[in-house]
């Protein structure tokens, strides 16, 4: 949704809940919204349930929705919000839900398994640095990975995530920052071992 | 003041910006189709509901039979289906994502990596957010 004058129509017409403009903000978000909550939460099905929630409460709330920015970024502060009532609940109830040890054996099989007979070689030659890659972002605290998220999926400026996930633009920046040093630590000494 | 702090925000922007390409290489999660596909059930099935729900409130209870097959008829589901998908994609996209990251991808990580050999060690930012209060230990108590 880059075009204003689109983006307002299309808004508009999803505001008087236009099947067809609701279904097209679907197909425009929805892939992007399950990615982030794939990402925060570790687990397909819960990010399935997550992503269909987001866009429930799109529609049960838009006409509340003031237009003062993005659209984009209202949409991903709901399932942000979703995501983290999420891991709280989880935790509560005692469980711990983290990329490198909570996915469900089947869901948890990154797209890169090396398990899978079946993978084409290209795959097979992908898989190391997006592996390293994952298996980093895994390791990062929930806050740190949670703002990465957001700018690769949501495409989102700092200001933007700052807004959706309530915290002070400075905040939002040391944590991106830190997140990308620890990153590239833990990738290069990786790639070091490797050798 | 505030040009050195505008300063900052681009450098991290920067930095950021470095990453982004990166990071558009990561796999597609398993499972988006799936998630899309009930994502569109779910707001259809949320809409039909409101409509049915509006519906009876304007109708003698005599109608509300009548607006379950109107709705019917106009091609709503009544109940969003909870699980599977209706419109998987043809081919399969992390072959296709695959295919794409064997080209580039670990030219990518290279470059990320081995641009920022001095920015590790050193961390001149790190200093900068240390001044403004931006320390690792209270980033939360930060501007």
């Amino acid at each position: 949704m880059e075009n204003g004058g689109r983006d307002d129509e299309l808004l508009g017409r999803a505001r008087r809940r236009d099947p067809a403009a609701l279904d097209e903000l679907v197909a425009a978000f929805s892939p992007r919204v399950y990615g982030l909550l794939y990402r925060l939460t570790g687990s397909a099905d819960v990010a399935q349930d997550l992503t269909q929630e987001t866009f429930l409460r799109v529609v049960r709330t838009i006409d509340r929705y003031s237009h003062d920015g993005r659209f984009e970024a209202w949409i991903f502060r709901i399932a942000a919000n979703l995501a983290r009532d999420q891991v709280r609940a989880r935790r509560r109830r005692g469980m711990t839900l983290s990329l490198d040890s909570e996915r469900e054996d089947e869901e948890s099989r990154s797209p890169v398994d090396p398990r899978d007979d079946a993978m084409p070689s290209a795959r097979l030659a992908a898989s190391e640095d997006a592996g390293l890659l994952e298996a980093a972002l895994a390791r990062l605290s929930e806050p740190e990975r949670e703002i990465l998220m957001m700018r690769h999926y949501g495409d989102l400026s700092f200001r933007e995530i700052a807004d959706a996930l309530n915290v002070p633009l400075g905040t939002a920046l040391a944590r991106a920052h830190r997140a990308l040093q620890r990153l590239k630590k833990w990738m290069s000494s990786s790639e070091e071992d490797s050798e | 003041m505030s040009d050195r702090w505008e300063q900052l925000e681009q450098r991290i922007e920067a930095e950021a910006a470095s990453f982004d390409a990166l990071s558009k290489r990561l796999p597609p999660p398993p499972g988006a189709a799936a998630a899309v596909s009930r994502a569109r059930a779910a707001v259809r099935g949320e809409l039909a509901r409101r409509r049915v729900s509006w519906m009876v409130r304007l109708m003698p209870a005599g109608g509300v039979a009548a607006a379950l097959v109107m709705a019917w008829f106009a091609g709503a589901p009544l109940a969003a289906p909870l699980r599977g998908g209706d419109d998987f994609a043809a081919s399969d996209p992390l072959d296709e994502w695959a295919a794409a990251f064997h080209d580039s991808g670990d030219q990518l990580v290279s470059q990320w990596l081995g641009g920022n050999d001095a920015t590790v060690a050193e961390d001149p930012l790190e200093a900068d957010l240390n001044a403004w209060g931006l320390s690792e230990d209270d980033e939360s108590e930060g501007i």
